[in-house]
């Protein structure tokens, strides 16, 4: 148990490294979400009101694809370069291994959080109470549960095709319809149905503090970690 | 609420800018002396077309190939402006996305003339000058609403 526990922290320092250094990582964890935060904030943030359903907004959609692009393509590579094979032949539990690198997305993210919302009070007058910054971290960890379970299952759903490009797929319709940018309530009523059925909306509702959506998320959470598992081990099973 | 037909006709007209643009890439193929191998349109990573040519055989026409189809957008766009359509909602908005689109750091010609240009200084003098453009673009589009009262 101590050992598993030593080679988490061990997996979570050396996952932090390599986001730290490898470039594009750096860029799409902690740059962009400000960047796309500012972007935003100055073309339209001239009313507080836009800014307050922004900073939620840019939260939300980074936590989504963060773990949807960091996890399943993630363990799809290792499983299909016989990494998996490996660190299952090694005595600690490869459940340590993949605690770490959990850890590490949790950990980049708050960070990420911190940060949005320092840029939002300072740079943009925003009001953020405590509770905001334990609702965003809060959503740290539901979504980036359920994002990931979701990112793995669809990993693993095809073997021919890129877990990129099914992501893409998944991801970019619900980006749109998910209210990060703008108000559902201006999309056509055909659009506010989809997009309240999906999990990116359940996420940034949540942000906004409509916690009925944190049981949505739990809900969303379970369903794929079914999933995953399941396909998960047919995939195995064929290899 | 949005005016959809506003949408909808910019959508058509950036079609219309997209055609063009690729159109540009053939054209400076063709000028430039290289052959090109497909023209077409694919869903992944993001859904875009395309115009494929064998290597080019310099720097120089590499840099051609690649400017020639967001320069014949803008020379386009001059066009418009000399006929005094440019501001024109529908087609400022259809206008505004294909140049912002064409000179983004992210997923552009600019991506792939150069190499190993993403995350280093220059890219993100880049980005920086990118989101500057784009927030003038964008409040240049809040200015025309408000002064013709679409929305």
């Amino acid at each position: 148990m101590i050992r598993d526990v030593r080679l988490a922290l061990l997996s979570l320092v050396y996952e932090t490294r390599y986001t730290l250094r490898n470039r594009e990582a750096f860029f799409f964890t902690l740059v962009f979400p400000v960047f796309l935060f500012v972007l935003f904030g100055a073309i339209w943030g001239r009313s507080g009101s836009y800014l307050q359903l922004l900073l939620p907004g840019v939260i939300g959609i980074s936590i989504a694809s963060d773990a949807l692009f960091s996890v399943g393509p993630v363990i799809r590579r290792y499983a299909e370069n016989g990494v998996l094979k490996f660190l299952r032949s090694l005595p600690p539990r490869t459940l340590a291994h993949f605690g770490g690198t959990v850890a590490n997305r949790v950990l980049l993210m708050s960070v990420s959080v911190v940060l949005l919302c320092g840029v939002a009070a300072f740079g943009f007058n925003t009001a953020i109470t405590k509770t905001m910054v334990v609702t965003y971290l809060l959503g740290v960890g539901l979504g980036g549960w359920s994002f990931s379970a979701i990112g793995l299952t669809a990993a693993f759903a095809s073997e021919s095709v890129s877990p990129r490009g099914i992501l893409n797929l998944l991801y970019l319709p619900m980006l749109f319809v998910s209210g990060a940018f703008y108000p559902i309530s201006i999309l056509p009523d055909s659009l506010q149905t989809i997009a309240y059925l999906l999990p990116l909306t359940h996420l940034v509702e949540f942000l906004k503090g409509q916690n009925m959506y944190g049981y949505l998320l739990v809900g969303w959470g379970l369903l794929f970690t079914a999933a995953a598992y399941i396909v998960f081990c047919y995939r195995q099973e064929e290899r | 609420m949005i005016e959809w037909t506003i949408v909808l006709k910019s959508a058509g007209l950036y079609l219309v800018l997209t055609l063009i643009h690729e159109l540009g890439h053939a054209g400076g193929a063709a000028l430039g002396g290289v052959s090109i191998q497909n023209v077409g349109q694919a869903l992944l990573p993001v859904p875009h077309f395309y115009v494929q040519v064998e290597p080019f055989p310099t720097a120089a026409h590499k840099y051609f190939f690649f400017l020639s189809g967001p320069l014949l957008v803008i020379l386009v766009m001059v066009g418009w402006w000399a006929v005094g359509i440019l501001f024109v909602p529908s087609v400022y908005l259809a206008g505004a996305t294909r140049l912002l689109l064409d000179g983004n750091p992210f997923f552009s010609d600019f991506t792939k003339m150069i190499d190993d240009y993403q995350y280093t200084v220059a890219w993100y003098v880049h980005l920086a000058m990118w989101g500057g453009l784009t927030i003038v673009v964008a409040r240049y589009c809040q200015f025309i609403v408000a002064s013709t009262g679409v929305r």
